[in-house]
């Protein structure tokens, strides 16, 4: 049977991790997806595997935040920096 | 009286009419034994007595279960037969996925699977025999396998013994433990391994 699995960030949107596989049980490739992260933040969420008997084992996942436009201050010329947030002096 | 050590009678000497019982140890052999008793009386012929003991049906027992350890290894299964000769098969579904072993020991001694016995033993008495399974593999799952070995003797009805080996213990592991998803939310892979159920909270 299928498996899936959502997850929220936890990050104050309602955003969520999105976890799929054929099952969940045995060998598995196990798909995490996530909603576009809208923020200027980038942001990580411990998530827990877990069976019975067994120690759990976990993942980390972290997702960048959306790029950002960096507009000169004297509107000459515009500079896409994908790092920083502000204007450039 | 000269007579076999295997008969013992009720009295060895008495005067006049009597009765005189006999008993005897069991017979496991296949064949039949016999022995002569002689009655003597002074001033009189000698009387002999022909005593008789039927040899046991051919027979195979041997032991009802045996376990393997969930790590695997060797395991020996143990019997007694009187026959003559003795094969071994695995019968059923074979879950631990034993090694028909081609050798056995009957009566101490390394006989083929299937081959008659050196000295035919069991024609006199009954003898303990074993087989070893070895290079038994780990159980890797968390259930426990069973395996079925039949022996037959070389007539009469054959014995079952019942293998299980003890379930192995369960894991999980994942890989990477570590990923980065892109701002737009593109999915990634994790590789899990387990040999359980398991799930993600």
């Amino acid at each position: 049977m299928a498996y899936s699995q959502e997850i929220a960030w936890g990050d104050g949107t309602s955003d969520k991790l999105y976890f799929s596989a054929t099952a969940s049980e045995g060998n598995q490739t196990v798909s995490v997806s996530s909603d576009a992260n809208a923020g200027y933040n980038d942001r990580t969420k411990v998530v827990t595997f877990s069976a019975s008997g067994v120690t759990p084992v976990t993942l980390t996942v972290t997702q960048s935040s959306k790029n950002i436009i960096i507009i000169t201050r004297n509107d000459t010329a515009m500079t896409e920096n994908d790092v920083a947030v502000g204007y450039e002096q | 009286m000269a007579y076999a050590s295997w008969v013992e009678p009720s009295k060895t000497s008495g005067s006049g009419n009597d009765t005189v019982s006999w008993s005897a140890s069991a017979r496991t052999g296949r064949t039949a034994r016999q022995t002569t008793a002689t009655f003597s009386a002074s001033g009189v012929e000698s009387k002999t007595l022909t005593i008789i003991q039927a040899g046991k049906a051919e027979f195979v027992t041997i032991d009802a279960t045996a376990s393997v350890a969930k790590a695997g290894g060797s395991v020996t299964i143990s019997g007694t037969t009187n026959s003559s000769k003795l094969t071994f098969s695995l019968t059923g579904t074979d879950n631990i996925g034993l090694t028909l072993p081609s050798t056995y020991l009957a009566n101490s001694v390394s006989t083929s699977n299937g081959a008659a016995i050196t000295g035919d033993p069991g024609a006199d008495a009954e003898f303990n025999f074993s087989i070893t399974f070895t290079n038994i593999a780990e159980n890797t799952t968390i259930s426990s396998l069973t395996s079925q070995l039949t022996v037959a003797p070389n007539s009469g009805t054959s014995a079952v013994c019942d293998i299980t080996q003890a379930a192995g213990d369960a894991y999980l592991t994942i890989s990477p433990t570590t990923i980065n998803i892109p701002a737009a939310g593109t999915a990634q892979s994790v590789t899990v391994s387990s040999n359980t159920s398991w799930s993600i909270s």
